[in-house]
């Protein structure tokens, strides 16, 4: 029932912020009628649907699970409170640190809202230093829902979208722990993976994204497992992943590299992916990294690798370390049982210092204002492999 | 190697534990910052900016092209425009340069016809 639920809020949030952009492409305007009206109809089309996703019934659960399911379900309600500090939504403090919120999610929600609608020919004017006209929409739209519904913008609300997402794709990391653990084991291992979903970037695309991107991840490493489950809702989670940042596309190629075999099914969130490229080509909708002559800056840049991450950590690196020890107590078993999970991990890193190679800007500013964040995407990977090694381990 | 593995399992286990739980409670013990972030006097003079922008924002139609000036302290190193975008969606904001709208605030008016004067700053359509 539960990791029903997670699925439906998952593949649901998609689905809203879909219906704002069909009401946009067919020129009906956006109110609480015209949207709720498409909500109903896709929350009836999502139940029915996922009635055949129940893989398996998991059975009664012991107390000692119940109260640690408990404590993380906790924390996803303490993740949405912590994200209604009125500090982190005011827009006079001018942190350097919630830019992203201001410049990019939160400034294109409100301009859609404002709006009533994508202004596709406006966003094109946006200059692409801070803007990024060129990042797919879904978060904005995904925060205009409860907008549009109350017919007032309150970015407080985006925190419970934040942790909502955040808590589905923890019922999706247990239902994965499970496979192969006991139930107080697999709480546990949720609770420990509550950091790796739950943020503390309220109102940025990255919470969405690692929903979306490491729940389609842990699905797959399932069906590779020989779980009874539909690659179907993999692919629509990688589909709505890609079209969060530009990181989720890459790390659907990253998938496609760690899964070649699989690459047959999942060609319908290539065709996604393709159709956002095909109209931000044809919209201009500029971006930057391929901009100027790129060897010299590649060159540069990448002398510049070593002082630039010399103090910048990865997201909760104490969960590194301790995933990448465990891994490393019996490496040939871990990375064989793992190999998926970690070769999406390691090669969406490399697009990442890929990126960074390439950067027009500062590579030094460009690291310390975003490798921490950007880490976080793969963190739950890892995490995740961490603890099916540990598991391994005291097994032995 | 295999009586240490057990044990260093465990460690591993709890530092996942900790690592991964800490960062969600840390807002409510500790995480948090206990000093402002600004000063009460910054707070006061963003407050009647933000006011600015938002009689600015109320007073321009869409699309329009504003010039908006602002002292240099108040610049937010040049990244003023895209501070203020997020108060005036819809308008595209200059900091030099010129355009149909000027707004100043906490300057001395451009010339031109005045739309509206608030909250420490002038509206003037050229």
């Amino acid at each position: 029932m539960m990791f029903r639920a997670a699925l439906i809020t998952l593949l649901g949030a998609g689905a809203a912020a879909a219906v704002l952009l069909l009401l946009d492409l067919l020129r009906i305007p956006w109110n609480a009628w015209t949207l709720g009206t498409g909500l109903a109809v896709v929350a009836v089309i999502a139940w029915r649907w996922s009635g055949g996703l129940q893989a398996a019934r998991l059975g009664g659960l012991k107390p000692a699970a119940t109260f640690i399911n408990c404590l993380t379900a906790s924390l996803v309600v303490a993740h949405a409170i912590a994200g209604m500090r009125p500090g982190l939504w005011d827009w006079t403090d001018w942190l350097i640190t919630r830019r992203d919120y201001f410049f990019i999610w939160g400034y294109k929600a409100r301009l859609f809202f404002v709006e009533h609608g994508i202004p596709w020919s406006f966003l094109r004017t946006l200059p692409n230093d801070f803007s990024h006209p060129d990042y797919p929409v879904l978060v904005p739209l995904l925060f205009d829902v409860p907008a549009v519904l109350t017919s007032s913008f309150d970015p407080r609300v985006f925190a419970w979208i934040d942790a909502a997402l955040g808590g589905a794709l923890l019922v999706v990391a247990y239902r994965c722990l499970r496979d192969e653990l006991t139930p107080t084991e697999s709480a546990l291992g949720t609770l420990a993976l509550s950091g790796s979903a739950l943020l503390p970037w309220f109102g940025f695309a990255d919470g969405p994204l690692v929903a979306f991107a490491a729940s389609a991840a842990l699905l797959i490493r399932r069906t590779l497992r020989g779980h009874t489950v539909s690659i179907g809702v993999a692919v629509a989670l990688l589909s709505l992943a890609a079209m969060t940042k530009n990181e989720g596309i890459a790390f659907f190629v990253a998938l496609c590299i760690a899964a070649p075999n699989l690459i047959r099914k999942l060609w319908p969130a290539g065709v996604v992916i393709g159709g956002w490229l095909v109209a931000r080509a044809a919209m201009h909708l500029p971006t930057d990294v391929f901009v100027g002559p790129l060897l010299p800056r590649i060159a540069h840049n990448v002398a510049m690798f070593p002082s630039a991450f010399a103090n910048v950590p990865v997201y909760q690196p104490i969960v590194w370390i301790a995933a990448l020890v465990a891994i490393a107590l019996a490496p040939a078993a871990n990375l064989r049982r793992e190999r998926f999970l970690l070769t999406v991990a390691a090669v969406q890193l490399c697009f990442y210092l890929g990126a960074y190679a390439m950067t027009p800007y500062d590579v030094r500013g460009h690291v310390n204002g975003s490798w921490e964040r950007i880490s976080s995407h793969v963190t739950m990977l890892i995490a995740f492999a961490g603890l099916t090694s540990i598991r391994e381990s005291l097994r032995r | 190697m295999m009586w240490t593995r057990r044990p260093l399992a465990a460690a591993c286990f709890f530092a996942l534990l900790w690592g991964g739980v800490r960062p969600v409670v840390a807002p409510f013990w500790g995480g948090g910052s206990h000093f402002p972030t600004i000063g009460e006097r910054l707070r006061s003079e963003r407050s009647e900016l933000r006011c600015f922008a938002e009689g600015v924002f109320e007073r321009t139609p869409q699309r329009a092209v504003i010039l908006f000036l602002v002292p240099p302290d108040d610049s937010d190193g040049g990244l003023v425009n895209h501070r203020l975008r997020y108060v005036l969606p819809g308008r595209q904001i200059l900091t030099s340069g010129d355009a149909p709208f000027i707004a100043t605030w906490h300057r001395p008016p451009s010339s031109g016809r005045v739309i509206w004067t608030g909250c420490g700053g002038t509206l003037v359509q050229r």
